[in-house]
């Protein structure tokens, strides 16, 4: 197996534990996503893919009318969010009775679904 | 002078296919179409093709050579674009490197995709592995779901308004109207433009172009060659491109048109204020907005009260996309890379029909694309003349 496959296998095995990861740089310690084998910031291999804990700051969102699919309910919320310089975009879920605004605080969490993906949840929302 | 690497090569033709709402046939065909369509306007014999540079999302299982082999060329030079709604430009700014460098001295760059909504978006969800694996679980909305998160955080940041980017949108549509090319040419409004249905909040449905098909050429020469068979061609001044800046930023509130613009122009040896057009790559309006600041004409955050401020209408002192864009023409897939600079070319030779400006001495042309990751990843800028200079 690869290092590529191997930090991607992490994300992915810590996605279906439940918990959304990132990538950390053991030499240099900034974090990236998406997990890369080697640093992005300094080519160290010394990637791991580890728990998201921080609390996102909201940079942007839309609410997306037109999915290149169909889906269950239209709008689908995308957020791009930031922690420590480090932006990802993901689907919102549970804001249907929250307003979604830029430099909000939200959470980074797996979805509870069977798409084993990370979703923004509100910053008081999950667990 | 202008960019050496570039001055013994002449840009002398531009060519569409005519754009279509739907698939009408196989790319690799439509690519011929394009290619033998420039070369008969043109009187140029094939055995003289020896360069051949070819964009399309949809090339494989071909690619340049193999579309050689379908047209019967056999070209010394190829090249392949891989960089998005960067390769039209990119392509023709190598193959004049490749004929500055004695490489080639008769080349087409072409681009196009047989294209229609369907088509686009199951692209999308495949484009590349970090679209793939990290973006197309979610019904994102493709690309319209991305620069919906730019437009909103460029809006956020500095106040960019709707009406700025209707002016970008409504002023394209009237170009539109008297190309006969352009797929859109009823009349919008600012209204129309405002309150069509939302897509990806903010991106409302005029702010989307419309995947379409067809296929741009576009003719180089040796300036020797040029010359003996008498046909004017245009100098490219200078060309830069930069791929994937500010790498792990998602978003595109910048583009690396921000990198190489002071030495594209200081190249070029011509300031903003001598450019009689620009063509600038319209995927989307808010990033009409974000090139213009990017390539210099406004600074950061203040292409909105620029495009307020400008005439941009054909008569106006700064007249862009005089073709309609891919926002009105319709975007034939990777021909949208190259629609910008067949209307330069065009417009520089005076083959611009009803909509041709009054003698146009100087244009720029840009790219943008490669969506990866969130942003699109790779920009390309040229600058033409009419002159040698």
């Amino acid at each position: 197996m690869t290092a590529a496959a191997s930090v991607t296998q992490q994300y992915r095995d810590l996605l279906a534990h439940g918990q959304a990861g990132w990538a950390r740089c053991g030499e240099c310690g900034r974090a990236h996503f998406y997990p890369r084998q080697y640093c992005p910031h300094c080519l160290s291999d010394s990637v791991t893919v580890e728990p998201v804990t921080d609390p996102f700051r909201v940079r942007s969102f839309t609410y997306v009318y037109r999915p290149q699919r169909p889906v269950a309910k239209i709008p689908v919320l995308i957020i791009a969010g930031e922690a420590e310089g480090t932006t990802i975009i993901a689907e919102g879920l549970g804001w249907d009775s929250r307003e979604c605004r830029i430099g909000g605080t939200t959470r980074l969490v797996a979805s509870s679904d069977q798409r084993n993906v990370p979703v923004f949840v509100p910053a008081d929302e999950g667990s | 002078m202008a960019d050496p690497g570039l001055r013994e090569a002449v840009v002398v033709g531009a060519f569409q296919t005519p754009y279509s709402k739907r698939p009408a046939k196989e790319v690799l065909d439509l690519l011929v179409d394009a290619i033998a369509g420039i070369l008969r306007a043109h009187s140029i014999r094939l055995a003289d093709l020896d360069g051949l540079a070819a964009t399309s999302f949809q090339l494989a299982p071909d690619n340049v050579v193999t579309l050689a082999e379908k047209l019967g060329a056999s070209p010394a030079w190829a090249w392949q674009g891989a960089l998005g709604g960067a390769s039209g430009v990119m392509s023709v700014i190598e193959a004049a490197r490749a004929i500055s460098d004695g490489r080639a001295s008769t080349v087409v760059a072409v681009a196009g995709d047989s294209f229609d909504v369907s088509r686009h978006m199951q692209l999308m969800d495949g484009f590349n592995t970090g679209m793939r694996d990290y973006l197309a679980p979610y019904a994102f909305g493709g690309t319209n779901g991305l620069f919906a998160l730019v437009e909103r955080e460029h809006r956020e940041l500095y106040g960019t308004k709707r009406t700025q980017l209707a002016k970008l949108a409504v002023t394209q549509r009237a170009n539109a109207q008297i190309n006969p090319n352009a797929l859109l040419r009823s009349p919008m409004s600012e209204e129309d433009y405002l309150t069509a249905r939302l897509i990806a909040d903010p991106i409302r449905l005029y702010d989307c172009v419309l995947p379409c098909t067809g296929a741009d050429a576009v003719l180089l020469m040796s300036r020797a060659r040029a010359d003996e068979l008498g046909l004017p061609g245009l100098t490219i001044l200078s060309g830069k491109s930069q791929n994937n800046y500010l790498p792990l930023d998602p978003l595109s509130i910048r583009t690396g048109a921000e990198k190489f613009a002071s030495e594209l122009f200081a190249e070029a040896q011509v300031s903003h204020a001598d450019l009689d057009f620009v063509q600038l790559y319209d995927d989307y309006p808010i990033m009409e907005v974000i090139q213009l600041e990017d390539l210099g004409f406004a600074k950061k955050g203040d292409g909105g009260p620029f495009i307020e401020a400008t005439d941009i209408t054909r008569q106006g002192t700064l007249p862009v996309n005089t073709g309609g864009g891919q926002l009105s023409c319709g975007q034939s897939g990777a021909g949208g890379g190259l629609i910008g600079m067949v209307e330069a070319v065009l417009q520089l030779l005076g083959q611009a029909g009803q909509r041709q400006l009054d003698s146009p001495q100087l244009g720029l042309v840009s790219g943008f694309g490669m969506v990866g990751y969130g942003k699109g990843l790779s920009s390309a800028a040229a600058i033409l003349s009419r002159e040698p200079r």
